[in-house]
């Protein structure tokens, strides 16, 4: 299996073990032929890097409401939650699942580092990202709600 | 309870969410006589330790401004804060990072998702003492 591949099967099992540990949603219905949408409508992008030992970087892309639902429950208020809470929401989440991630993927004995989660909220807009060989992508459901990750390995 | 019983307990993450999960852990663990201090990051935390008779903190790592190893040695090194024990709740969590952290005098190390057990094994050791 190549290293792209391995990294794809550790994110999957990070995001699983994360989303069920957080939120009591299991991720379900992991598909790698997806592509991401061209045109993004109420989703919350975060991308965050891998500096070491190994160079990537990871895009989870998620649907607005849900983080919304899902951070109103956490903040116990039938409000209405402000839009940096659910991004704070997000950004938690990054950071957690690509953690575990890195946990999985290297050696025990080994020190890995990432960047702090960079997020932003697409009402109808496009990604930014190009397709390479070392680019990984997959769908996943989050209850009703289809999310994506991008995971692309430099060098 | 008096004021002075209370365990003065200060939480430390950039993330709102993450420090509500740890309250809310902390809580479900039994631990309801406390009061809690909420800090965004390193620098923040500083100045409420400098402030109040703080006896236990929860710091995450991968922070802006002082993250939670320039914290955790922050205090490590005043005569003054040394005694207070100090929890760690990273993503940044291996084998490797754990020892550099107890190294440095952490209390306990814990990966991240936070779980109930996972503090409950914490704060059982650490009440003791407290």
């Amino acid at each position: 299996m190549s290293q792209i591949d391995s990294l794809t099967g550790y994110l999957q099992q990070a995001l699983s073990e994360t989303l069920e540990t957080i939120i009591f949603a299991e991720p379900e219905a992991y598909n790698t032929e997806s592509a991401v949408p061209e045109k993004l409508d109420r989703y919350i992008h975060v991308r965050i890097e891998s500096t070491f030992p190994f160079k990537s970087v990871l895009h989870l892309l998620l649907p607005f409401e849900k983080i919304a639902e899902i951070t109103a429950m956490s903040a116990e208020s039938m409000d209405d939650v402000p839009e940096s809470l659910v991004l704070d929401t997000v950004s938690e989440l990054a950071n957690t699942i690509s953690g575990r991630w890195m946990a999985l993927s290297i050696p025990g004995d080994e020190e890995f580092g990432l960047t702090l989660p960079e997020c932003r909220f697409y009402e109808n807009g496009s990604l930014p990202v190009s397709e390479t060989a070392s680019t990984r992508i997959f769908s996943f459901a989050l209850e009703a709600d289809t999310c994506f990750a991008i995971l692309q390995l430099a060098g | 309870m008096e004021q002075q019983n209370k365990h003065q307990i200060l939480i430390v993450d950039d993330s709102a969410m993450a420090r509500t999960i740890i309250k809310r852990s902390i809580e479900i663990c039994g631990v309801e006589n406390a009061d809690f201090y909420e800090a965004g990051d390193g620098k923040e935390a500083i100045e409420i330790v400098k402030n109040q008779k703080i006896d236990l903190v929860f710091t995450d790592i991968n922070m802006p401004n002082m993250n939670g190893e320039q914290l955790l040695i922050r205090l490590k090194s005043s005569p003054k804060w040394f005694e207070i024990p100090v929890v760690v709740i990273t993503s940044l969590n291996n084998p490797a990072n754990e020892k550099k952290l107890i190294t440095e005098h952490a209390t306990a190390v814990i990966s991240k998702p936070v779980t109930i057990p996972a503090i409950h094994e914490v704060l059982s050791e650490i009440l003791k003492i407290l």
